[in-house]
């Protein structure tokens, strides 16, 4: 505890010093999550590169959502295949080789974000894909919307990476993944709406002028939710919003507790996402 | 009494920094923001940013002459120069029409004019992947920093990579274990958990300024004998206790016991560290429990001027 309140103090003197200067506050100051972890952050087991390492054809994601977005522990960890996908990491700024845990996003597990950047890649639809994802696992539509707790880090995540990669993206996308927690807590379809809508204007206040892809996922302990389906479906226009497909088709046997997926159930959704993204692609 | 004391010395140090420096701004990884309160990794740029100003001076050839920058002027750092793992002393210059800065070579020479110092030689700034030549004594320190990967620096808890010469502000440090608990008990020193990256590091761009250091760890013997077991800081070595530590000595049973180890002092210019350090008690098996971010039971944390 001493050595709490002694580094508490000096942060504070420091602190106060610094804005006795004339120091702005630091824009990438997200709001703290604890006791709940703010994003995995173990960077020593990471490769950190250099931005000039990503060439040719780049595309950016920008992932976000609930457990299934964000390294759950009951997938296994995915190790991409090609070296162009990368990490960047909105809790630091660093850019790494990406490999699950995804460094930003909640858990500490794996994921398909990974998964479907590496196929993208494989396939030569990108040469270089940087995963910018800072989802947390059991959160809901209206934590992610203007006044909630989670809502700062879609504007830390977007502004930061704009600003410290020096990367020309060809693309870039938002791939939300979010619905389970909404539906145990029984979000009407009007809410949802209403969280996606400011999540939305969230992005684009932060500068985030790219395609949103948006999965129909609430799926949770065996149940999915009509309501937060509908939410979900109605966002869909298909000029700015497109389909990350139906990750409620996953079923039982490829998740834990009928809600978060095994490495199989990841390696689904990936392949779902990845056929979405394709046909995006052709057509755009 | 401890806290107290620690108090003192903490408010002392902000009435030496809060004096004024000569030289407005500061180097900062953020545009805008001179004392940044986050990790910043990756860096491959810096930004000269205001801080009780933008006004600096730079002599012309006959007298010290008042310039203002632009605040949030770039240095670009390139993968040709600016290897990795390698200390660049920072300057600016005037270029005719406004304040420019980059890097030279570590350690090169400075002449100090008025209080201010210069480059005693001509130097060839680098930025952005080029050289601009300066007359020897018309650029000004600005600071020193060191790279992390090629063209790429650091300011974080764990690497304070950015250490400006004027303007120099407490900064926060910690690293926590990356494991929550370990096994150690030869009675050698070693990093904790024999990992490197249990270390405070950072590049200093003058000689003199103040480190405090503090580390706790909880630590439990395999037996109900009494050992002694502990945790130590070392200044830029690995085998050896810093001079004037302050060490804990508690003997060790099969309960937990927080052993801790403090150490305050000033280091010299260029790049050092200050390593978590543990040493087993030589007999029996002791573990070792660090727990982790926000867990509070233990890892090194400080502060640097920098």
């Amino acid at each position: 505890m001493h050595t709490l309140l002694r580094s508490l103090l000096f942060v504070a003197l420091a602190a106060t010093l610094a804005l006795a200067n004339g120091s702005a506050p630091d824009p990438y100051v997200i709001n703290s999550l604890a006791p709940a972890s703010n994003g995995y952050n173990v960077v020593n087991e990471k490769t950190q590169v250099h931005p000039d390492t990503c060439t040719g054809t780049k595309f950016h994601f920008i992932v976000f959502g609930q457990s299934n977005s964000a390294n759950p522990l009951s997938a296994a960890r995915y190790t991409p295949s090609n070296s162009g996908v990368l990490n960047f990491n909105l809790l630091s700024g660093g850019l790494y080789r990406g490999a699950d845990s995804l460094l930003g996003a909640g858990g500490g597990g794996g994921g398909w974000p990974s998964r479907v950047a590496d196929q993208l890649i494989t396939n030569s639809k990108a040469n270089c894909i940087v995963i910018n994802t800072f989802g947390i696992g059991g959160t809901s539509i209206a934590q992610w919307a203007s006044g909630g707790i989670l809502n700062n880090r879609i504007t830390v995540a977007v502004q930061r990476s704009a600003t410290v990669l020096p990367i020309t993206f060809n693309r870039c996308m938002v791939l939300i993944d979010i619905g389970e927690t909404d539906n145990a807590l029984g979000t009407s379809q009007a809410a949802f709406s209403a969280g996606l809508s400011s999540v939305r204007s969230t992005l684009t206040s932060a500068g985030a002028g790219c395609p949103i892809f948006i999965a129909l996922a609430s799926l949770n302990s065996g149940s999915t939710s009509s309501a937060v389906r509908a939410a979900q479906s109605a966002e869909i226009d298909n000029v700015n919003v497109f389909p990350l497909g139906d990750f409620d088709t996953i079923g039982c046997s490829d998740r834990v507790g009928c809600t978060d997926m095994t490495a199989s159930g990841m390696a689904a959704a990936a392949s779902i996402a990845y056929g979405n993204i394709v046909s995006y692609l052709n057509a755009h | 009494m401890l806290f107290r004391a620690l108090f003192i010395v903490a408010l002392s140090v902000y009435a030496s920094l809060a004096h004024a420096d000569p030289i407005g701004g500061r180097l900062s990884g953020t545009s805008g923001t001179a004392v940044t309160r986050v990790d910043n990794i990756g860096l491959t740029k810096l930004f000269l940013v205001s801080f009780g100003g933008n006004t600096t001076l730079i002599y012309d050839g006959s007298a010290l002459v008042a310039r203002k920058f632009t605040p949030n002027t770039q240095l670009v750092l390139d993968t040709t120069v600016h290897v990795a793992s390698t200390n660049f002393d920072v300057y600016e210059c005037w270029s005719g029409s406004a304040v420019v800065i980059g890097t030279v070579a570590y350690g090169t020479a400075t002449t100090e004019i008025d209080g201010i110092w210069t480059n005693t030689s001509s130097i060839a700034l680098r930025n952005n992947g080029a050289n601009i030549s300066y007359p020897a004594n018309q650029c000004t320190r600005r600071g020193t920093i060191r790279t992390t990967g090629a063209g790429l620096t650091e300011d974080s808890y764990a690497k304070r990579f950015v250490s400006n010469f004027y303007n120099a502000q407490l900064r926060p440090m910690r690293v926590y274990a990356n494991v929550l608990t370990w096994d150690y008990g030869d009675a050698t020193l070693r990093y904790a958990h024999g990992d490197a990256a249990n270390r405070l590091a950072f590049v200093q761009s003058t000689s003199g300024r103040m480190l405090m250091v503090w580390v706790a760890v909880d630590v439990v013997n395999s037996t109900a004998n009494f050992v002694t077991p502990m945790v130590s800081i070392g200044i830029n070595a690995t085998n050896a206790h810093a001079q004037g530590a302050v060490l804990t000595n508690t003997a060790v049973s099969n309960h937990a016991v927080q052993l801790r180890a403090s150490w305050i002092g000033t280091v010299g210019d260029g790049d050092g560290y200050a390593a978590w350090l543990e040493v087993g008690a030589g007999v029996d098996m002791q573990a070792w429990y660090a727990g982790g971010p926000d867990t509070g039971v233990g890892g090194i944390t400080g502060a640097i001027e920098n």
